[in-house]
């Protein structure tokens, strides 16, 4: 609705606002997420280097986070 | 693909047990396991007591004396070889004794005391009944004399100022003690013990810490010539003992009864019947070989066999986890898709031709890691492919793309590629899932654990085109697929299926992922080249930093590129594509004797 009304009001520059918080509070989300496991998986490597795999995987799980943020992103653009 | 292994058992006299351990030691094709009958283990041969304790020595001497590098190993006789490490060790370990008993800072600290008390007259005093002594610091040495030559004549004051302290030495009739040692406290004197330097002189303490610095010199020097002469010989004798007591501990792992031993293993199928022939002549015919089924419950050692490039692609699987014997080896996948993934991405031409360059000089500077660079190099071969398909040369559109990447032109196509290129990885996922379940459990419980995904989606995609009304397709049929989807998936999987569900369609739009490093790595580039051209119109000052900005800037953007091209193409290998269908958690193949 709110991106309508904007277009409607020519006002371009919400909907980059808008594209820009899905952007960038969903990087916050990520980050958040991948802190604490990021180190978890760094000690955990520490103690057995075979570990890099998992570490990695579960490290860059919440990394999808973003690429949905994303995709809203271009979505909202797109509307524009 | 996973070699294919067969299991032998090869049971014999005893006497027959080293001529066959040598052999097979000699072959190295054999992966020897545990002995599963319900055996006595096996005991090492003899002598393996002596080697595993003369090796333990030469070891620590190897680390003691840091030796480090690849050698041969050192063939020849073996007591011989004992005797001569074990001669070096002990002169090794003498030498560095020296250096290390030989506490010469310790000493030190004693001629600073000595040359202290020497200053104030003091060096070489013992106590004496009738005559007290004070050493130590003092605030006024002048206010103490003072105060002394009040109460007695009979007394001796000398004092220094080394540093910023004062030190005083002082000997007085010991009938004075008491009243001395209050003069001495108002001038806060504080004591030094010097019970240690007792009968100590300097010239004593010079001549000990001469010779002690001489042994030291010439224990170090005669450590770097051991070093310089024996090093290679350390090394090889260290290769030598470890391969024979490797041999004379084989036997632990065996079976035995009073007579006979048993030895069980796996080797590649293709090569039992070269082996048993030599195993057996070896042996003098004293054993019997015998192949075994190999059944459920064993636990078959994993050697992956690939062609020549492909192999190179072991490098992800060996950092993930090795698959177990009756799965699918994901490296060919890994070959293909790999490299593809990262091209999509990083998608440019220029950038393409230069990280080949770099990693190709990579690889010749560094061939120890020559399998990670052939990576980079097939993925910067894919990079130029689909620099091609963008048009993209250094982030500049060459020509109209035949899919497009640059902001300038609708996106759309692009992010419905990669889900695209997503929903494909993933149902070939899903197939190798079901291939694998397949060989473990069956046709009925392959189809319940990974079909239901399958029904999922064709269900999920009936309800999106009902939705969106690209299809006139009923809302109901779509629901009602879900549904069943659902159900299959439950009895497959149990209740984690159903929490799963939406993990799919998390995991199919993850690959959005392939078009955004993309689009972030044009836009930099789009960016650079748009601060530079700017600055090429100027001055000769500023097309020089044009120049510089375009250079960096394209170097960081490509540094940038190739990290997070890598990563995430390897994470959707990892999490998406392996999260299908591969568990691994496999043993390595490792033969004996290799």
């Amino acid at each position: 609705m709110a991106v309508e009304a904007a277009i409607a009001n020519g006002s371009a520059g919400l909907v980059a606002i808008g594209a820009g918080l899905a952007v960038g509070l969903s990087a916050i989300g990520a980050g958040l997420a991948e802190k604490s496991i990021g180190a978890a998986a760094v000690g955990a490597m520490a103690e057995k280097e075979s570990l890099f795999g998992k570490g990695l995987i579960l490290t860059v799980i919440p990394e999808t986070i973003v690429i949905f943020g994303l995709v809203i992103a271009i979505l909202i653009i797109g509307m524009a | 693909m996973i070699r294919e292994m067969s299991k032998i058992k090869v049971i014999g006299s005893k006497r027959a047990m080293k001529d066959v351990i040598e052999k097979l030691h000699d072959l190295k094709v054999m992966h020897i396991t545990e002995n599963e009958e319900n055996l006595k283990i096996g005991e090492s041969l003899p002598d393996a007591e002596k080697i595993s304790s003369s090796l333990v020595q030469l070891r620590s001497a190897i680390s003691v004396l840091g030796i480090s590098g690849e050698t041969e190993t050192k063939e020849g006789d073996i007591g011989k070889a004992i005797a001569k490490s074990e001669a070096i060790a002990s002169k090794a370990f003498e030498y560095m004794d020296n250096i290390r008993r030989n506490d010469i800072q310790k000493k030190m600290e004693l001629l600073g005391k000595v040359l202290l008390l020497k200053k104030v007259g003091l060096e070489g005093i013992t106590d004496i009944s009738s005559i007290a002594v004070f050493f130590g610091t003092a605030s006024n040495s002048a206010d103490v004399e003072n105060n002394v030559r009040k109460i007695t004549s009979r007394y001796s004051l000398k004092s220094n100022i080394e540093g910023k302290k004062e030190y005083i030495g002082l000997c007085i009739d010991r009938k004075q003690e008491e009243k001395a040692r209050k003069i001495l406290a108002s001038n806060n004197f504080s004591a030094i013990d010097v019970a240690d330097v007792k009968g100590l002189n300097a010239k004593m303490l010079h001549d000990e810490i001469d010779g002690m610095e001489r042994l030291r010199k010439e224990s170090e020097q005669a450590i770097e010539k051991i070093k310089a002469e024996h090093s290679a010989m350390l090394l090889g004798y260290e290769k030598l003992l470890s391969r024979e007591l490797e041999k004379l501990q084989a036997p632990l792992l065996f079976g035995e009864t009073e007579k006979s031993f048993i030895a069980t293993g796996f080797l590649p199928a293709e090569s039992v019947a070269k082996a048993t022939k030599e195993i057996r002549k070896a042996a003098r015919e004293r054993i019997i070989i015998e192949t075994e089924e190999i059944t459920e419950e064993d636990i078959v050692p994993v050697e992956l066999e690939n062609p020549k490039h492909v192999s190179d692609f072991q490098f992800f699987i060996d950092l993930f986890s090795i698959p177990r014997y009756k799965e699918i080896d994901p490296t060919w996948f890994l070959f293909i898709t790999f490299p593809l993934m990262f091209g999509f991405m990083l998608g440019d031409i220029g950038y393409g031709i230069a990280t080949l360059i770099i990693f190709w000089l990579l690889k010749k500077k560094m061939p120890k890691f020559s399998r990670f660079f052939n990576i980079l190099i097939f993925s910067s071969f894919a990079s130029i492919l689909f620099g091609g398909v963008f048009g993209e040369f250094f982030g500049k559109e060459l020509y109209h793309p035949i899919l497009n990447r640059n902001p300038e032109h609708a996106l759309e196509p692009l992010i419905i590629t990669a889900i695209a290129i997503g929903i494909v990885h993933i149902n070939i996922g899903l197939v190798l899932g079901f291939i694998n379940e397949k060989r473990e459990h069956g046709f009925k419980k392959a189809f319940l654990a990974k079909g239901g995904w399958w029904i999922m989606q064709i269900g999920f995609f009936m309800l999106l085109a009902s939705l969106t009304g690209i299809i006139k397709i009923s809302f109901l049929a779509g629901l009602l697929i879900i549904l069943a989807a659902g159900y299959i998936i439950y009895l497959g999987e149990g209740l984690a299926g159903i929490v799963e569900i939406p993990s799919i369609f998390g995991n199919i739009l993850s690959y959005a992922r392939l078009m955004a490093i993309g689009l972030s790595s044009v836009g930099l580039a789009l960016v650079i080249n748009d601060i530079s051209s700017g600055l090429l119109q100027g001055s000769i000052i500023s097309i020089t930093i044009g120049v510089i900005v375009f250079a960096v800037g394209h170097a960081i953007n490509i540094a940038l590129g190739c990290l997070g091209c890598f990563l995430h193409s390897l994470r959707l290998h990892y999490v998406e594509l392996f999260g299908k269908f591969y568990k691994g958690g496999g043993i390595l193949f490792k033969p004996f004797g290799r």
